[in-house]
């Protein structure tokens, strides 16, 4: 059995690419093959956004039981303040590889115990833990879309905006956050996660709907500022 | 036991992660400055390896 105690966290920052419909991670593919090359025991992390099956696959091309994924699950411009007091801790590797899947759990203790909270830990396969991160990042889009497009109403119909959030607001349902509206942004996640129900069958109110919903909202927001 | 982490990337969550496993004693965490220096200076992190004491 293999003992090592080494990691290697990749987090390259990954665009969405319009012209292949999919995060662009040649960074990460290059630098993969390089880390296997340099630390050929390590266990590698992947915390950068990537598509769907993109840690599998990996593990696949390269021949290796060392690629785990880490997603970040953090605001953008809040990464020390999302990361320190963690809300959870989630690593993904597959539940075929056991000696993987403990190199996960114990990288998300580090993780865990530097925290200043006690967030939980959530192992998972690899792709559920991908899925995780877009699907997090998508609900934000779409929160944050829902009080633009109430702004844009009230604004039209000269109400007032501020007395309709608050009210809204108030149900600890729905909550305060993500409820001022801001110029749209453009929801990255949203995009990929797109792409990736286009194998998706429709069924009745079909989710793709909502997804790319998410995805359009933020565009045409900033179209329109 | 002694563990070396690497962090490899640009991306500010990356430099986050290495704040927080600095914290650990037995964790001696090294960041590529050239990669890095950017993230870091956005998470207030030296680029030069970093051994938690």
């Amino acid at each position: 059995m293999r003992r090592c105690r080494e990691y290697v966290l990749v987090a390259y920052k990954t665009k969405f690419s319009k012209l292949k419909k999919n995060y662009d991670t040649a960074a990460i593919e290059k630098a993969l093959p390089e880390v296997r090359k340099a630390a050929p025991t390590a266990y590698i992390a992947i915390q950068s956004a990537v598509p769907l099956g993109f840690t599998y696959n990996m593990g696949v091309h390269l021949l290796c039981d060392c690629i785990f994924v880490c997603p970040a699950l953090v605001r953008p411009s809040f990464e020390m303040q999302d990361m320190e007091p963690p809300s959870r801790i989630v690593v993904g590797a597959s539940k075929y590889k056991p000696e993987l899947v403990a190199a996960a759990t114990q990288f998300a203790q580090l993780l865990a115990e530097g925290a200043e909270n006690d967030p939980p830990i959530l192992c998972m396969s690899d792709t559920e833990a991908e899925a995780s991160a877009l699907f997090a990042d998508t609900f934000r889009a779409l929160k944050a879309g829902f009080f633009n497009e109430l702004d844009t109403y009230a604004e039209t119909k000269g109400l007032h905006r501020e007395d309709i959030i608050r009210a809204v607001t108030l149900d600890p349902e729905i909550g305060q956050s993500l409820s001022i509206p801001n110029f749209g942004v453009i929801a990255v996640s949203a995009n990929q996660l797109e792409t990736s129900y286009d194998d998706v069958p429709q069924r009745g109110a079909a989710p793709q709907h909502l997804i790319s919903a998410a995805a359009k909202t933020g565009r045409s927001r900033r179209s329109g500022a | 036991m002694n563990r070396k982490i690497t962090i490899l990337g640009n991306s500010t969550a990356g430099a986050a992660a290495a704040a927080v496993l600095s914290k650990h004693n037995t964790v001696t965490v090294t960041m590529d400055p050239a990669d890095c220096a950017d993230a870091a200076s956005m998470c207030w992190l030296p680029t030069k390896p970093n051994s938690a004491s």
